[in-house]
């Protein structure tokens, strides 16, 4: 176990130092404690718009997601390792040829995730925050109970992950099921006036009011996941190999792309079929425009007069960089190299397919 | 008859490390070449210089009369290169992929290409399936068709026969032969010296980016009765010159 989980660690640093280029994802820890202290310096105006309380809230919410995220891209991202790396083949997957346990693999894999995320990207992040936040008047009470809760709601999200992954290994149609009952709940309450039931996130109440019940209920939370997803672990669930007509025929021919249509053509099956599939498009808009919507909502005190066109050029520069992302970092310039294109051609066809991923999901 | 593939001096340095050193050689319509070497020799990297995918540090190289450093896409647009590693896109149907690659080559009547290799590597029952679902063998079939559905006349192909099954084995070789007997051209790389042997018409052996080797069928013969004696004899003296 302890070999498994020094390789997965190794494994995890190369694949990210790969994507983004060793030296600077050597500095990335110490990148992201500066962002933290220096978002921390605008806490005061950030609680001009918001209460406290809230903005705890949407911190405990965002390290959930991230934690929801971490979890479901080491579960599923292999198709984008493929296409980022060329036949990539993670530990997690080449481990089951040796002996060892399905069970023993994903346990091994959830203390790396947890491991790497909360020593990398969490422990910075908060110590940038815990260094500034008494200068911004925040209480050292409440800094040490936010060091504590917000990594155990990024735990939380890492260890729903997983058992939702293993619910649909199981049965893709009931984690549908699941998703859209929490999704309508949370609609509901999002609807009433109090929207009271979002607060009951266990690592926030345990912020909130601190004591054993909350933290019980965290930790509950956490564990009951990790020993379902434990417990009943499915790693081969293949089902009838989907056949696909020719479909690329006939969006090669689509006269908006012009020359570059066999690319978008290629791009857009590629990002329909992926894991995700255009949700991760719809994802790229919807973030980008909760971003814009906090941030103007804030700016929009302090600078007078903002101009509609500006917000309009950042929302959409922000969208179309969040989808070039998808298109470009998922992408293996090797699969062109032995076809008679240019990096010119590939260039202005992806940027091509950017304006085409962006304007198909809002037609 | 002038060679269609003639490499010059070729260099190609990564950093501190010299993957290929002084390579020069010829190949003339007609011909299956085959260089053969040990990993890491340098084999796929001659391969990259010669099609365009990789600038040599020095030295000149022309492939079907184009110099391939001011013309690198027009020589990958008169070849069909099938590269070692790389295999079709994920998500895209067999017959998608060819129908990108004619898409990109400009080719028409695609239907037809497309069923000939169907028909000759037998996986027609199987275009509908992405090529991530397919087995690796099915995958290389689609590599080998893509790179000659556009029918060139010289072909750079690295381990083709990979993973193909005795069978597609056989019809690949039956097929490089009679293209070459048609005058097209075939620059083949491989360790697997039985293939090697079988099929090539001419051999190079290349040993930490140099040429150690260049003889046709008769004199490896003459020298030995099996390419294996000859390549495993040539590696061991190049190895014990360089270590001495």
């Amino acid at each position: 176990m302890r070999a498994l989980l020094d390789a997965m660690i190794r494994e995890e640093w190369r694949l990210h130092a790969t994507l983004f280029d060793y030296r600077l994802f050597v500095l990335f820890p110490v990148l992201l404690a500066v962002m933290a202290a220096g978002s921390t310096l605008f806490l005061p105006v950030l609680r001009d718009s918001m209460p406290g309380s809230h903005l705890a809230l949407l911190g405990h919410y965002t390290f959930l997601l991230f934690g929801l995220s971490v979890g479901a891209f080491g579960l599923l991202g292999r198709d984008m390792l493929t296409r980022r790396f060329g036949q990539a083949q993670v530990l997690a997957a080449a481990a089951r040829i040796l002996p060892l346990t399905d069970r023993r693999i994903l346990a091994a894999f959830f203390v790396k995730d947890l491991m790497f995320y909360v020593l990398l990207w969490i422990g910075p992040a908060l110590l940038g925050f815990g260094l500034t936040a008494p200068l911004m008047g925040v209480a050292g009470r409440q800094v040490g109970l936010l060091v504590l809760t917000l990594p155990l709601s990024f735990l939380a999200g890492l260890a729903v992950a997983f058992a939702l992954s293993t619910l649909y290994a199981h049965s893709p149609r009931a984690l549908l099921v699941v998703l859209a009952a929490l999704g309508a709940a949370v609609g509901l309450d999002m609807l009433s006036l109090n929207a009271e039931a979002i607060q009951l996130l266990p690592p926030y109440q345990l912020f909130r009011y601190p004591g054993p019940t909350p933290l019980v209920a965290t930790l509950g939370i956490t564990l009951v996941c990790l020993a379902v997803s434990l417990a009943f672990p499915r790693v081969d669930f293949a089902g009838p190999t989907p056949r696909h007509p020719n479909t690329f025929r006939r969006l090669a021919r689509w006269p908006l792309a012009g020359a570059h249509a066999p690319y978008v053509a290629k791009d857009l099956l590629d990002l329909k079929r992926c894991q995700g599939g255009m949700g991760k498009i719809v994802f790229a808009l919807l973030l980008p425009a909760a971003v814009i919507w906090l941030l103007f909502h804030v700016l929009e005190e302090f600078i007078p007069g903002l101009d509609f066109l500006v917000v309009f050029a950042l929302f959409m520069g922000l969208i179309a960089s969040s989808i070039y992302n998808w298109l470009t970092e998922l992408d293996s310039v090797a699969s062109y190299a032995f076809l008679p294109v240019s990096g010119g051609t590939c260039s202005g066809a992806r940027c091509t397919a950017t304006l085409c991923s962006t304007w198909r999901p809002l037609r | 008859m002038p060679p269609v593939i003639e490499a010059r001096h070729l260099v190609k340095k990564f950093g501190p490390t010299t993957a290929v050193d002084d390579l020069s050689l010829a190949v003339h319509p007609g011909e299956l070449f085959g260089l053969l070497g040990p990993n890491g020799s340098g084999k796929t990297t001659t391969i990259k210089m010669l099609t365009g995918q990789t600038v040599p540090t020095e030295g000149t190289a022309t492939v079907a009369g184009l110099d391939v450093r001011r013309h690198p896409l027009k020589v990958r647009e008169r070849v069909g290169i099938i590269p070692e590693q790389e295999m079709p896109p994920s998500f895209l149907t067999a017959e998608e992929y060819l129908h990108f690659v004619g898409a990109i080559r400009g080719l028409s009547h695609m239907e037809r290409r497309c069923s000939l290799w169907y028909d000759l590597l037998d996986f027609g029952d199987q275009k509908d399936m992405l090529c991530k679902d397919l087995s690796r063998g099915t995958r290389q079939k689609v590599m080998f068709a893509q790179a000659f559905l556009h029918e060139p006349r010289v072909a750079f192909v690295d381990e083709p026969l990979i993973n193909l099954d005795p069978i597609v084995q056989r019809t690949v070789k039956n097929y490089l032969r009679d293209f070459v007997s048609r005058g097209g051209t075939v620059f083949f790389c491989t360790h697997v010296l039985e293939i090697a042997q079988a099929l090539c018409t001419r051999i190079g052996i290349i040993y930490r980016g140099r040429l150690v080797y260049q003889g046709d069928r008769e004199d490896i013969t003459q020298r030995h009765a099996h390419l294996e004696d000859l390549f495993l004899d040539m590696i061991h003296r190049e190895h014990h010159a360089s270590s001495a």
